[in-house]
């Protein structure tokens, strides 16, 4: 999993990144000033950095200047103007994300970070399953679990956002896509055979009135 | 017509002045060429008079009464007859022709009854010449009739010959005045081009287009206003882009202000639905979404009073100083207590304030609650209430930990703060002593800052004595 630093000086919104980030398994810095950020930049290898633009004694924009290592870089601002995001892009950012913006949202960027810069992990081991993300293979005590690729996709969706509830249509949406005409009873249907072939019915959790979560933590 | 309108001013200037000259050029030449040929007719015929007048004598003198036939006359005219001259005579008596040398006339000519002792002057076109006729008696012997023609061919032809001299001499002055009126309209108006030219840099965005060099003359006048107007409308433009640069920062700010406790709402929230947590952990998240939604309230009310100011609308009632900072010092009294700070209180003078008394209590609240913020252990803070250079200070000194020049300049800018960290765990928005200084403002007075880092900090609510808003209590 991925080693990310998070220089933003509102401890709220650090805090609130962290949690979500170690949810999902990244383990997380903090710097809360723009000299510190690019001190600890430059002495630890990070795979992403979650940049603030308006940092005190040293603006985000001025770090990623200054920054020798051509570590990825996500900005995360209050300033929403085009010429912001430009001037923030051009300087070689990776991604730009608006405050306010969803927890979820956060996590598919740095996913996709990873994902280009090949960091992305390549598999994931849980309750005796593995689950080769590479090969699109799960195997269970040795023996291979058939899984359709519909059903694996979803899998795929539950492991890189564990531990947090994702809503059916949230599913829908990032399974089947946005032009998916079925109704939400098909993630239904998915969970319900996934949970059989996996025998995980105790780790997808149904969260009541809200949708499923893959429950890792305190199940190790 | 159309192209006449299209000429620059100096092609005008230039068609014009040529136009104005070549007509007064002409009427000049007509004029004199009149006058000249009247005098050198006038001097023709005064030329003609004598020689006629001599020739009467010879003729009278030729005269002798024996000469029955006149046969002596005849000749003597005769030999008088010049034609090669132009001057042709001619002798009668009465009806009888004596001798005649005139150009052949068939007309009528009533001149040859002329009267003795006068001279008959007629001029006469024959074939195309003109004759001038002098005719007159003999003397002593008025039955002869002499008529002296002179042909008038010489002077038509001298006075043609002068037109075209003038004609060519005019052409002459007019192409070299041409000439010359070019070149010095087109240096005339070089300055004025100058100025076009400076004004249409101008225009397209080239804020420093002055006119360096300019005379002293009208068009330098227009140089001097035009680079007056550059500097006008440089300064308001420069002046407009400060302000809207502010206006940026302010929304910047603001948007940064308002977003960050909406994402931490928005995040926690969100993760209170969708994480399985333990009821310590949901005490935390709730904890941080009420606190964030307090701040939130905290700006929007603020930048609410902010806006209301900027309309002015005060609710003025008349109320006693001492009395309110006694009362709102007091409110204070408690947190004093437990944070360990001391009140000074020295010589409260009174005044009747005519104020919106809500906004002046939290005014000075506004100004306690920040000195109170800045001390630390064993912090003293002094308020005084005095009267000097007719303007009535309310004066709140602190020793805390004061602040930076850099820090002193900003403050006052909304949502700016001097310890950010502190400040926003607070729950301040860096709107307090913008508020402040809009209350002041809008009661006609002034709020002044005295600091030093590490030493603590004043602050001086300065009101004019007997403005709108305060009176001296009698």
């Amino acid at each position: 999993m991925a080693h990310i630093l998070i220089a933003e000086d509102e401890q709220v919104i650090s805090k609130l990144m962290m949690q979500n980030l170690h949810l999902v398994g990244h383990t997380v810095d903090q710097a809360w000033d723009g000299v510190t950020a690019l001190q600890m930049a430059e002495e630890n290898d990070y795979d992403v950095i979650i940049l603030d633009v308006m940092l005190p004694q040293l603006s985000g924009f001025e770090i990623l200047k200054r920054l020798t290592k051509d570590t990825p870089v996500i900005y995360v601002t209050a300033k929403t103007s085009l010429d912001s995001k430009l001037e923030g892009l051009d300087l070689g950012a990776e991604d730009y994300i608006t405050k306010p913006f969803e927890m979820l949202e956060l996590l598919a960027r740095v996913r996709v970070v990873l994902r280009r810069t090949q960091k992305e992990a390549t598999g994931f081991s849980f309750a005796g399953t593995e689950v080769d993300l590479l090969n699109r293979l799960v195997q269970q005590a040795g023996q291979e679990v058939s899984l359709t690729p519909k059903e694996f996709e979803l899998l795929e969706v539950l492991v890189s956002n564990r531990n947090i509830a994702l809503s059916r249509e949230r599913l829908l949406e990032m399974v089947w896509g946005y032009d998916f005409l079925g109704d939400t009873r098909t993630v239904d249907v998915h969970i319900q055979r996934l949970r059989k072939k996996l025998g995980w019915e105790e780790y997808i959790q149904t969260v009541y009135k809200m949708g499923y979560r893959l429950q890792t933590k305190g199940n190790e | 017509m159309n192209r006449l309108k299209n000429l620059r001013f100096w092609q005008k200037l230039y068609l014009a002045v040529l136009a104005v000259f070549l007509l007064f050029l002409t009427i000049a030449v007509v004029a004199m060429s009149a006058i000249g040929y009247q005098q050198n007719l006038n001097s023709e015929i005064e030329k003609a008079k004598a020689d006629q007048q001599r020739i009467s004598l010879t003729l009278s003198q030729a005269f002798t009464e024996d000469d029955t036939d006149n046969k002596r006359l005849e000749v003597a005219a005769k030999s008088l007859n010049n034609g090669a001259r132009g001057a042709f005579i001619e002798l009668r008596e009465g009806d009888t022709e004596i001798y005649s040398g005139l150009p052949k006339y068939a007309g009528d000519r009533p001149e040859l009854s002329v009267k003795e002792g006068t001279l008959n002057q007629t001029i006469r076109t024959i074939d195309g010449v003109e004759y001038l006729y002098l005719t007159s008696a003999l003397e002593d012997n008025s039955a002869f009739v002499l008529t002296y023609a002179y042909s008038l061919e010489g002077i038509d032809e001298s006075w043609q010959s002068l037109i075209i001299s003038y004609v060519v001499i005019s052409f002459g002055l007019i192409s070299l005045l041409a000439i010359v009126l070019y070149f010095l309209l087109k240096r005339f108006s070089k300055p004025l081009e100058r100025v076009a030219q400076s004004a249409r840099t101008f225009a397209d965005g080239d804020r420093s287009s002055r006119i360096t060099h300019h005379s002293h003359d009208e068009v330098g006048d227009i140089a001097e206003s035009f680079n007056y107007l550059a500097d006008t409308v440089e300064e308001t433009i420069e002046e407009l882009e400060r302000s809207s640069h502010q206006k940026q920062e302010l929304v910047d700010n603001l948007s940064h202000e308002i977003r960050t406790p909406i994402t931490a709402i928005q995040g926690y929230a969100e993760y209170l639905q969708q994480v399985d947590l333990t009821s310590e952990q949901t005490h935390e998240v709730t904890s941080v979404i009420v606190d964030e939604s307090a701040r939130l309230k905290n700006i929007a009310e603020n930048m609410l009073k902010l806006a209301s100011f900027q309309e002015g609308n005060l609710v003025k009632s008349p109320f006693s100083s001492r009395e309110l900072i006694e009362s709102t010092l007091k409110s204070f009294y408690p947190r004093a207590v437990k944070e360990s700070v001391d009140f000074h209180v020295k010589g409260l003078h009174d005044v009747t304030l005519s104020a919106d008394r809500q906004l002046v209590e939290m005014l000075l609240s506004n100004i306690i609650d920040n000195a109170m913020k800045a001390c630390g252990d064993q912090g003293l803070i002094e308020v005084s209430a005095y009267v000097d250079q007719g303007n009535y200070h309310i004066r709140v000194t602190d020793n805390g930990t004061g602040m930076t020049r850099e820090q002193l300049k900003n403050i006052g800018e909304p949502f700016y703060r001097t310890d950010t960290a502190r400040s926003r765990q607070e729950g301040g928005a860096g709107l307090g002593v913008a508020l402040c200084k809009r209350i002041v403002e809008a009661h006609g007075g002034k709020l002044y800052y005295e600091s030093e880092r590490g030493k603590g900090t004043s602050v001086v609510i300065i009101l004019q004595l007997g403005n709108n808003f305060v009176q001296v209590r009698q």
